[in-house]
């Protein structure tokens, strides 16, 4: 039998050996939480500790400037970067409301005074943004009224010294730093560069201290751009299409100057515009300003598409220029009788005359020669045409480094005779003023199709210069003896037919008119009164400078594009003459 | 070497007798303080430099960027009145006229 002592020792060892067991177990515990929290939630806390021991600043990158040239070469900015001030105020530290508002009321813009000083009012409110865009001079202005609560950060900004001249070239930039519209959106990332980040060891109150753990990005500042666009042109484009859509009453207009042997955007002018400087007074209803209607808007080309389908017979030697036709005025296709555009009948004509008077019968006796039977559209009539109008671009983006640009629509080859017959004079497709002006390039220059572009050279910020070259999409889609021979069918036009006020002497002009009817919204017809007046052509004709297309939309005054577009036209044909210093031919 | 001279080496002693540096605990650790207090003093020299550079560089940096606004604020007034509108402006009030015929010479 145990003793007394015996058993207290027996029972001291157990709770010895219990106490030593939790210890045990609690060290273990202790250990494996170490384990978890050093190993595996090593990162997460390496993170924390970070975010309170040190700080990450952004330091932004410069964003490349926009150029462009005139005919010496010389470049003229026409986006510059520009510090600015974003005035905000503290309504904790604002003594008196109305003192703040009375003394920046020149800096507040239009906003709402009342609401303003409500928000003022309010203690609870700790950041108020009271102008997210003001100059450095105003900023002085502001900083010297000494004001308690009110604070100015310095951000980035973009001015645009031309104020609504290339408006819808650039686009602009906006208060997110982000480009919109134009050239700002379409080369963002290039213009913008990549912000560089410098993370430095703070002390308690978040001020960077020197350590051998700061660490610094340099920023990679944007390139800038060079544009293709002459701003003497572009001056001359904007003047005229302004002044063709006041003197029309029309609803607006473009021109487009390109060069057609090489592609090159020399001038792109929409009417009406808006200054990228102050973008944001442009109101809800007039945000169709921002849109480069030369690229986006789609529309019918009307008659100026017939040069696309005479071209695709001459080339297939369907037709020739004197290859005749009896004009009835009127044409049977399917269930539908379509008519000249004047409902006038002119007997016997040839290939010259259906251009030169813009016979819509005509079109559909050269859709009818594509095919295999010359008395109806067949099926081969269609895939012709088709291909040839592909071979002309139309139906695709032309690449054009401008954000917003529209494809348009062209019916495949399965669609109805009748439809096919419409699209042969430039009725149910729709194409953008870009594409029509390129198509037409690739007959000035002899048959090769360009791709458009506006960027002339991307300087990068290592100052290493990027020159941009033509780029040829097809050298096949005319040849050389179609070309001259639409070209001189274009040039009648000028000199007998409906582009008339474009007649120069000494020069030889070659065009094409066209007044596009405007599809109803519900797809039901025709608007009865709106139309659409173009007039696309080039020069001299034996060795074109220019291709220009001008566009005047829903004109209010009566008659045809030779009132509304051929006449700006001519007064920009004669302006360029001067400027390439073309001389008359004296013929 | 003269014969004098001999016998001074001669009689020269040559035992050396080693001369033993000892100190106590409390030589160690002043010793010790005051080493740690140069290696102090020198750290925050280095220290403050490096401070007084990096205002300096942030002073240059500040200066550099009012500089560069500055810049950009004369260029975009300099495009401003390089400006198309501003030369419409200008032909308007000096009532330049516009050129209505050009004649080329020609060659012969």
């Amino acid at each position: 039998m145990p003793t007394g002592q015996a058993k207290m020792e027996e029972s001291s060892n157990k709770r010895i050996t219990i106490l030593v067991g939790l210890m045990c177990l609690f060290a273990v515990i202790v250990f494996v939480r170490l384990i978890y929290i050093q190993i595996f939630k090593h990162q997460s806390f390496v993170e924390i500790a970070n975010a309170q021991q040190s700080r990450k600043f952004v330091i932004p990158a410069r964003r490349g400037e926009i150029f462009v040239q005139d005919g010496n070469n010389e470049l003229y900015p026409i986006a510059l970067n520009q510090q600015l001030f974003l005035v905000a105020a503290d309504p904790k530290y604002v003594k008196n409301s109305n003192e703040v508002i009375d003394k920046l009321s020149q800096y507040l813009g239009d906003a709402d005074k009342d609401e303003l000083r409500k928000k003022l009012d309010n203690k609870n409110n700790r950041y108020i943004v009271l102008n997210k865009k003001i100059d450095d001079k105003s900023a002085d202005e502001i900083k010297n009224l000494k004001l308690a609560g009110i604070i100015l950060s310095p951000k980035d900004g973009r001015n645009y010294p031309e104020g609504e001249l290339f408006a819808h070239l650039t686009g602009y930039v906006n208060n997110d730093e982000s480009g919109q519209y134009g050239i700002e959106q379409f080369m963002n990332q290039s213009l913008a560069g990549t912000d560089g980040v410098s993370r430095a060891v703070t002390d308690s109150l978040g001020v960077p201290i020197t350590s051998n753990e700061n660490t610094l990005v340099k920023p990679k500042n944007g390139s800038s751009i060079v544009l293709t666009i002459d701003r003497n042109i572009q001056s001359m484009a904007a003047r005229a299409i302004e002044d063709a859509v006041v003197k029309n009453k029309a609803e607006s207009g473009s021109v487009i100057i390109m060069d057609p042997k090489t592609g090159a955007v020399k001038a792109m002018a929409n009417y009406p515009s808006y200054d990228p400087n102050s973008y944001q007074d442009v109101s809800a209803k007039d945000y169709g300003r921002f849109i480069n209607s030369s690229i986006t808007n789609l529309s019918e080309p009307g008659s100026g598409f017939k040069v696309i389908t005479m071209s695709a017979a001459l080339n297939e030697g369907k037709v020739k220029p004197d290859t005749s036709y009896n004009d009835t005025g009127e044409s049977q296709v399917e269930d539908r009788t379509i008519r000249n555009a004047d409902n006038k009948k002119f007997g016997q004509s040839t290939m010259t005359d259906v251009i030169q008077k813009s016979l819509n019968t005509g079109m559909i006796f050269v859709l009818k020669q594509l095919g295999t039977d010359p008395n109806r559209i067949t099926q081969k009539s269609k895939d012709i045409l088709y291909d040839y109008i592909k071979k002309f671009g139309f139906g695709e983006k032309t690449g054009i480094e401008l954000a917003g640009e529209s494809k348009g629509y062209v019916k495949d080859s399965k669609a109805y005779s009748v439809d096919y017959a419409n699209m042969s004079f430039g009725q149910g497709i729709s194409t953008t003023s870009l594409q029509l002006t390129s198509a037409v390039s690739a007959i000035a220059n002899g048959g090769t199709l360009y791709k458009p572009y506006v960027i002339d050279e991307l300087v990068l910020p290592n100052g290493e210069i990027k020159k941009n070259k033509p780029s040829v999409i097809r050298n096949d889609v005319l040849s050389s003896k179609s070309a001259a021979e639409i070209s001189e069918m274009m040039k009648q036009v000028v000199q007998k037919g409906s582009g008339w006020p474009t007649r120069m002497a000494g020069y030889n002009i070659a065009g094409k008119t066209g007044t596009a009817q405007v599809p109803k919204a519900d797809g039901t017809g025709y608007e009865e009164k709106k139309n659409i007046g173009s007039f696309v052509g080039f020069a001299p004709v034996e060795d074109p400078k220019f291709v220009m297309l001008v566009r005047v939309d829903y004109p209010k005054v009566d008659g045809f594009a030779e009132k509304t577009a051929v006449p700006t036209f001519a007064e920009i044909a004669k302006q360029l003459f001067i400027y390439y210093q073309v001389p008359p031919n004296g013929n | 070497m003269s014969s004098a001279g001999m016998s001074l080496r001669k009689n020269q002693n040559i035992v050396k007798n080693k001369i033993r540096l000892e100190s106590g605990p409390v030589t160690t650790i002043l010793m010790m303080v005051s080493l740690l207090l140069i290696l102090g003093l020198m750290y925050l020299s280095q220290v403050t430099k490096t401070s007084t550079f990096n205002y300096k560089i942030s002073n240059l940096e500040q200066k550099q960027n009012q500089l560069q606004s500055s810049k950009d604020n004369l260029s975009i007034d300099a495009a401003r009145l390089q400006s198309i509108a501003e030369a419409k402006k200008a032909a308007e009030t000096a009532k330049l006229a516009q050129v209505k015929t050009v004649s080329f010479a020609t060659a012969r």
